[in-house]
Parts: structure tokens; sequence; C-alpha cells
């Protein structure tokens, strides 16, 4: 009797652990359905506003050639560029690695770039030159080509045609989704001048601090113990070397109980990068000892006039931005940012690399309008609190001699610059107030 | 009869078993609350959280800034008196009822890089962090990859740790400062636009890039 009892409740037992399977199962197999399916409808939805994208660009470059109004030219271009950024973002969602698609982004984004600094120009009321209306032929023709290659490919989505069961999620270099456009185009893309953000002059940026002297590893080492000696070093050790933007030589620096990543140029031997970490300090530098800290060390280092204009703190960690100030003009072109941990009374890190690529003797020309004139055209909402001559980086590429206004209005600090030649407002900052210190935007 | 009393036994005892997993996948697939976007930021000031817990008396330690156990449990205690599910974290609820700001656009670009790089390089000394964190800027800057922060970290295949997840670890204090320095402009990778672990890399076009430096596991190229 007692067995039977026990025989009964394993099949009923048995019967429910395999209804629950059953029911778990089916409700998976639901879930991943729908799932898949919102997957494959945000891929869908990717590729069908990218094909929309890409063919606006080709009406609106064709017809950047025709147009001669300055406001259509202005209406025009910004469709262009907000066509490019919606592109990129479209491009962003496919389920593409970025390696089968790196060129295209690449038209696009040089595309958008380019369409932002004919805007500039429209609004300076400057004319398109004759290399203007060449390139934009000649960006209008790739896209010609970009929009068939992309429209056969896109035609390919049609019926039960799912993307997802093509996506190889296990390697995403090398064999996942290959949505097979754009093959020829953009590497094609002809190097552009002009001032934008993906310009050949920005990212081929000329280093203009360094001289032309080459040191060896064994000189960047010497010079290390040399300037950095004063912090008690432990010991230093040969990293290797940096091919990027700058050729350096790499060392990891022990001073106590902070290791320091310190990168030396080949050319000049200048201490351009200096990264570290530590924790654990008992010491509480005030706010004025930590700029004092990272003056010093700055100097130390061999980078000559910089004061302190700016900082930000973050808990225990305080951000010094310098910048050399000489004959009373600030040169933010050149600035220089420093780390400094209170608590273990240290730099931390100090980042040269604007000093090196910009810091050599200019000769600045002399202002055509007078600080009081430039003043006067202000918002008269603002009450102006300091002003100096600053020597500031351009958007994209080179500098511009401004008068700097230090203004309130309200609660409100902001900073306006001020174009010393032709009294245009170049640029207006905002400080924001956080608890972690003070952001400008 | 008895091997018949020992089977029933044991296919019983695996039927729970089962039943026991299946209906602990589906209450965490189903029923259970999906864990908490904190979609915070910057690590919260907890000075001036534990300066106002304690001026409230929800706290009785040191102003330590410091997230430590006494902080958490302050925590737990404030978010219980005022009805906030009590996780100990200072999410946007509780930051509010503190009266704290984490919301910001800066501080979510902060937030999301600390995040990438916690995934992507926590095993790694300090500098190869920061490296890390540049290389997600220096392609937001390069014509090449998507123009933000999102649309790089989250491209797809572009980064491991969130292709299998790991993206949603929260980042610790180091991980923070890393991200802050690189925002601020420290770039040990010296313009690189990619990294590998030369031990494990599985992608041959991977070696076809330039390589600029090695720092840690890490080679850093263009």
């Amino acid at each position: 009797m007692k067995n039977k009892g026990l025989i009964i409740t394993m099949w009923i037992t048995l019967g429910v652990t395999m209804l629950s399977m059953l029911a778990a199962l089916i409700v998976f197999i639901i879930t991943t359905n729908t799932y898949s399916t919102q997957l494959e409808n945000l891929y869908k939805r990717s590729f069908y506003e990218l094909s929309s994208n890409i063919n606006d660009l080709e009406v609106d470059m064709s017809k950047l050639v025709a147009v001669n109004d300055d406001n259509t030219k202005r209406e025009v271009l910004t469709n262009i560029y907000n066509s490019c950024t919606m592109a990129n973002s479209n491009i962003s969602n496919l389920p593409v690695s970025n390696n089968k698609i790196e060129k295209v982004n690449s038209f696009i984004n040089t595309l958008g770039g380019y369409a932002y600094s004919l805007l500039t120009k429209v609004n300076e009321k400057q004319e398109f030159s004759e290399y203007d209306y060449a390139t934009i032929e000649e960006l209008h023709e790739l896209s010609l080509t970009l929009m068939a290659e992309y429209n056969q490919y896109i035609s390919t989505l049609k019926f039960d045609y799912k993307i997802i069961n093509d996506v190889d999620y296990s390697d995403g270099d090398n064999s996942s989704y290959n949505a097979g456009f754009a093959s020829s185009t953009a590497s094609k893309v002809p190097t552009l001048i002009y001032d934008g953000p993906f310009s050949d002059s920005v990212l081929n940026k000329e280093i203009k601090g360094l001289g032309t002297t080459e040191i060896t590893a064994s000189d960047a080492e010497m010079i290390i113990v040399e300037k950095m000696g004063y912090l008690g070093i432990g010991s230093v050790n040969y990293e290797g070397e940096s091919v990027g933007d700058f050729y350096t030589y790499n060392f990891t620096v022990n001073f106590g109980n902070v290791n320091m990543y310190v990168q030396v140029t080949k050319l000049g031997g200048v201490i351009v990068d200096v990264t570290g970490y530590g924790a654990g300090g008992t010491k509480n530098l005030t706010s004025l000892q930590a700029i004092m800290l990272a003056e010093d060390f700055a100097t130390h280092l061999g980078y000559e006039n910089l004061n302190q204009i700016w900082y930000a703190e973050n808990e225990n960690v305080m951000y010094v931005n310098l910048a050399p100030i000489i004959n009373g003009v600030i040169y933010y072109s050149d600035l220089v940012k420093v780390k400094v941990d209170k608590t273990l009374g240290l730099v931390v890190a100090l980042e040269g690399k604007n000093y090196c690529y910009n810091h050599t003797a200019r000769e600045l020309s002399a202002p055509q309008i007078t600080f009081d004139t430039a003043q006067s055209n202000l918002s008269k909402a603002l009450n102006v609190t300091e002003r100096n001559l600053a020597l500031i980086p351009n958007k994209f590429v080179g500098e511009t001699l401004t008068y700097e206004f230090i203004c309130t209005w309200k609660d409100y600090t902001y900073y306006v610059y001020v174009d010393v030649e032709t009294g245009e407002e170049v640029n207006i900052l905002r400080v924001i107030k956080t608890t972690s210190g003070d952001l400008i935007i | 009869m008895k091997n018949l009393k020992i089977l029933s036994s044991v296919v019983i005892s695996v039927c729970l078993l089962i039943l026991f997993g299946v209906f602990t996948c589906v209450y965490n697939f189903f029923v259970a609350p999906p864990e908490p976007l904190i979609v915070s930021a910057s690590a919260p000031d907890y000075a001036e959280i534990q300066r106002r817990l304690k001026d409230w008396g929800y706290y009785d330690g040191e102003i330590t800034g410091v997230n430590d156990y006494e902080t958490k449990q302050a925590i737990m205690y404030f978010q219980r008196v005022h009805n906030i599910s009590e996780t100990g974290e200072v999410d946007y609820e509780t930051a509010s009822a503190i009266g704290v700001s984490l919301n910001s656009q800066n501080s979510n670009d902060l937030y999301l890089l600390a995040k990438c790089i916690h995934a992507e390089a926590r095993g790694e000394v300090y500098v190869g962090k920061v490296a890390v964190g540049a290389v997600i800027l220096n392609r937001v800057a390069s014509p090449d990859f998507p123009n933000t922060i999102y649309g790089v970290i989250y491209q797809p295949w572009a980064f491991t740790a969130v292709h299998d997840g790991q993206i949603n670890l929260e980042p610790n204090a180091e991980a923070y400062q890393a991200a802050q320095d690189a925002l601020s402009g420290w770039d040990p990778s010296y313009g690189s636009l990619y990294y590998y672990n030369p031990d494990v890399a599985t992608s041959s076009w991977i070696w076809t890039r330039t390589p600029v430096v090695t720092i840690g596991k890490h080679v850093f190229a263009v």
C-alpha cells in the first residue's frame, strides 16, 4: 500500500515536471521569437532609414551644384549635415562590424564635416571657390555610386528574408553579416581641404613645439631622472616605444607607493605625458597647495611661464589647467593639464600634448579694436568682472587672438571671447557649478 | 520492491530538482524585478550624501567620501524610511530624495565610459585603463566610427565586453578615475583606434593594424 502511494507520487511528480518543462519550453520559444522579431525590426528599420538618408544626400548634393541663393544654400547644407548625422547613427546600429563599414562611415562623416564648413562659409558671406564646386561635384558622383550600390542591396531585403539568420554572432571581425554594399564608394573619397572635425588638417596636425633634435631611449631615461628626481624616484623601467601622434619612449617610474607611466618624446626629449594612480594617502592638501604643486611640477618638467587658469576638484583629486601667460596674453592653445592627488600630496598625471603641438614663438598682430570698444558690444545684460588678452584655438584648425571677458548674469558666469581684429564674438562659454567642481561648456 | 522504492525516490528527487530549476528560471526571467537601471554616471558625491544623511540622523560615521559598508547601511535605512526600494545604491529616486544631483549629459558620458573601461580592462594597470578610455574617445573623433560615446561603445562587435554583457557590471572607483582622466584629455595610447590582447586575439584582421604601443596585456594600434 505504502509502495503504491510512492509510485503514484512518482508518476504525479514526473507528470508535473514534464508539463512544467513543456510550458517553460513554449514560453521560452515564444519569448525568443519575440526578441528576435524585435531585433530583426531594429535592423531593418536602420537599413531602411539609412536608405532614406543616402537618397536624400544624393538629391541634396545635386541641388548644391545648382543653388545660388544663400538662404537656400543654408537650407540644403543643413539638410546634408543632418542626413549625415542620421546616417552615421543608423550605420552604428547595423549588424556589421566596423572593419567592413569604416569606409562608408568615413565618407558620410567627411561629407558632413565638409557641408558644415561650407555652411560656415555661407554664414560668413563668402562665395564658394572653384575648388569647392569641383569637390561638391566629385562628392556627388560618389554619393550616386553609394546610392546605387545601397539600393541594389536593399532590394534583397524582401518577403520573409531575415537578416538575423545570416548574422554570425560568434565572430564579429571575420564572419559577421556582410551587407554587401558600398564596397567601392568610400575608398575614392578625395583628400579635402577644409576646416572641419574630420578634415585632413585636423587628422594630420602639424607638431610645432618639439624642435628637431632626436634623443635615444637612454637619453630619455636620464631626462626623467633629471627632471623628476626631486620627487624621490625608486626605479625606472623601460616599457618600449609609441609611434602614435608623437614618437615617444615609455617608462614606468616608481615613487614609493605610486607608479607612473611616463612618456618622453623622441623629438626634443619632452616629458609629454605622465599617468599615475595611487590610493591610501593621508595628507590633506588645500586647493592652493595643490595648484602650487601642479605649477612646480610642470616647471620642473621644463614647461615655461605656466600659470593656473582653471581647476576642478573631484573628491580627493584636483585637475589643474595651466597655460603660458606671455606679455599679458594667455596662450590657451598651449594648455597643460595636471592632476594632483590631495591625499597623497603628489602630482599623479600631466598631459602636455597641446603644448607640444603648438608652443612656439608667435608674432601676434596688434588688435584693430580696443578693449572698451569690444566690451561696449557685449550683451548689456552682462556684468564684466575681468578682462584679458587670450590666444584661443579655433574650433578645428588655427588660433585667434581675442579679448576674454569674464562676466556674470544673475548667478551665472560666462567667458566671452571677442576677435581683436573683427570685433566678432567667437566663443561664449558658461560655467556650470557641480558638486565636483566647475565645468565650462 | 526495495529497488522500486529507491527508483521512485530518485525520480521524485530529480523531478523536484528540475521543477525547482524551472521555477527559478521562470521567476528570474518573468517575475523578478529587473536590475534597477542606474543611469547615474559619475560616482555619486558620497561626501555630500554622508553629510546630509548625518545631518538627518541616518548616518553617524565619519565624512570620508567613500561608499563603505556603514554608508551603504545608512542609505538603506534612508531608503526604508522613504519607501524606496532598499538597494543601498544611490539611484535617481534616492538621489532625488537626498537632494543630490546625478543627472547630466556629461556625467552620463563618464558613467558609460567608466563601465566600458571596467568591463574591458579591469585586470589591467591603471594607465591601461586610461588608454582604453582614450581609444573610445579617439574613435568618437575619427571619421571611421560613430560620432558619440554611446554609438562607439554599443557598435556591434566593437567591444567584447559589450557583446557578452559584462558592460553591465558596476564600475569601481579606479575605472571612474580612468574615465575622468580620458575625458580630461589624457591619451597614453597616442591616438590609437584599436587594442587587442595578442595572447587571445582570434581575429586575423586585427593583426593588420599598425601597433602604436603595448600597455599591460593590450597592444594599442591604429
